[in-house]
């Protein structure tokens, strides 16, 4: 699949374009990156994390317009995960011999996609302790892109405000649970 | 303004779906009201969180459902239908299917077959200062998409390490074939495939592409024949062997 296709499919923001898409993507990207990671000791679970990593990065640099199309979207995907790589081998104090994070192109990754990473993992472990309705819920309505007349049937809801409601109500649960996390992280920064 | 109106009005300004009066409304708001703010900040996190949440959850199935077609054997009544389905993510209306099943039946050029399946090999080769100027500057222009001029600069041979050797010849081999210069490619590959490098899978899939570019099925055939079960494209592999032969 060309580069452009990728862009154009991940622009929709939908289910089912960033499915297509991110399997293009795999299927380029994913073998290369495995085949970094195990040559370097790693396993193939962390090769999955990596790319995974590597994806995330991808996606929010496309959708927020700081992807610019410098350099092909493989190219650009194996830069930034041979840099998470080589930055997790270091803190792992397990470089290989001769190899060193200055030697990597680090300008692939900012300080800003490294805090949205962050924030992903975070929400991540919130997401996971929310009831499977809602989880459903909100795959459907943030992910997939689906109407709240579509959330309201596939859910046996009796109108579009009771959908809404009930989205309301999920994500109130998510922010809870964020919220005090975010406060304890201010607190233990003083 | 209640929680869950609130919630709304801050997902549609996130969205920019409000209007130039409400926008002019919502940011003055955010400048006077901290409280306010610090209530956007959050949605904003939280939406980027939700959405890559379920992101890494799809390339988790992604990477299982691959990982099983590639131990199945390869079916080829069934396979080139799913292949369509995902390179085109066409919706499961019956008459597109249809159209799609009819088209199977129309046996795809040697060129076709190229376009299909040729895919821009990224640049893994990490260079160091030390490492000849030309096969810098050369990879720099592949990388981006500048053919051409990373063919003037690869075409400089270095005098460096066999290792490096042989990422200027891969490399140049790809820029030959991405601009649709069969024969320099073939010649280049099959240099290349005469001798033990760290590409070797890799050549072999892409020569078999070349000759495709070529027109030249038989010598194609053979080549993709030679890669084997979990090697470089193996599966990709089997496709085209199904389709031509």
């Amino acid at each position: 699949m060309k580069d452009a296709e990728i862009l154009a499919l991940l622009k929709e923001e939908n289910d089912k374009s960033s499915n297509v898409a991110f399997r293009a993507i795999y299927k380029q990207v994913f073998p290369l990156i495995r085949g970094m990671v195990l040559d370097t000791g790693g396993s193939e679970e962390q090769a999955l994390d990596i790319f995974q990593d590597t994806s995330l990065i991808f996606f929010n640099n496309v959708t927020s317009g700081r992807y610019k199309g410098n350099s092909t979207i493989s190219t650009y995907l194996y830069s930034i995960a041979r840099n998470q790589w080589f930055v997790q081998l270091k803190k792992e104090k397990r470089l290989p011999r001769g190899g060193s994070v200055s030697e990597i192109d680090i300008s692939d990754v900012s300080a800003e996609d490294n805090r949205e990473l962050e924030t992903i993992k975070i929400i991540e472990q919130f997401f996971n302790k929310l009831d499977d309705g809602c989880q459903r819920l909100l795959k459907m309505y943030y992910y997939d892109n689906k109407s709240m007349k579509q959330i309201m049937e596939s859910f046996n809801l009796g109108s579009e405000q009771a959908a809404k409601t009930k989205k309301f109500r999920c994500m109130k649960k998510l922010e809870g649970l964020f919220k005090s996390y975010r406060i304890d992280r201010n607190s233990f920064n003083i | 303004m209640d929680e869950q109106k609130q919630q709304e009005y801050i997902e549609s300004y996130l969205n920019g779906e409000l209007d130039t009066a409400e926008l002019a409304d919502f940011e003055d708001r955010l400048a006077s009201d901290p409280g306010f703010q610090e209530k956007v900040t959050i949605a904003k996190e939280m939406i980027l969180g939700l959405k890559g949440t379920i992101l890494r959850q799809e390339i988790a199935r992604i990477h299982e459902e691959e990982k099983q077609t590639e131990q199945k054997p390869v079916i080829t009544a069934e396979k080139p239908v799913r292949r369509l389905y995902w390179s085109y993510g066409v919706a499961a209306s019956i008459s597109v299917l249809l159209l799609l099943w009819i088209g199977l039946f129309n046996t795809s050029t040697e060129q076709e077959l190229f376009a299909e399946y040729y895919e821009q090999y990224p640049n893994i080769v990490s260079l160091r200062g030390e490492d000849q100027s030309s096969l810098i500057e050369g990879m720099k222009f592949y990388a981006s998409g500048s053919y051409e001029k990373a063919i003037a600069l690869l075409e400089k041979e270095s005098d460096v390490s066999p290792k490096r050797e042989a990422d200027r010849q891969f490399y140049l081999s790809l820029s030959y074939l991405t601009t649709e210069q069969s024969g320099l490619a073939v010649k280049a590959l099959e240099n290349l495939n005469a001798s033990e490098t760290k590409y070797k899978q890799q050549v072999k899939w892409y020569l078999a592409l070349a000759y495709l570019q070529q027109g030249n099925r038989n010598e194609a055939l053979s080549m993709l024949k030679k890669i084997q079960t979990g090697e470089y494209q193996y599966n990709q592999a089997q496709e085209i062997i199904s389709e031509i032969e």
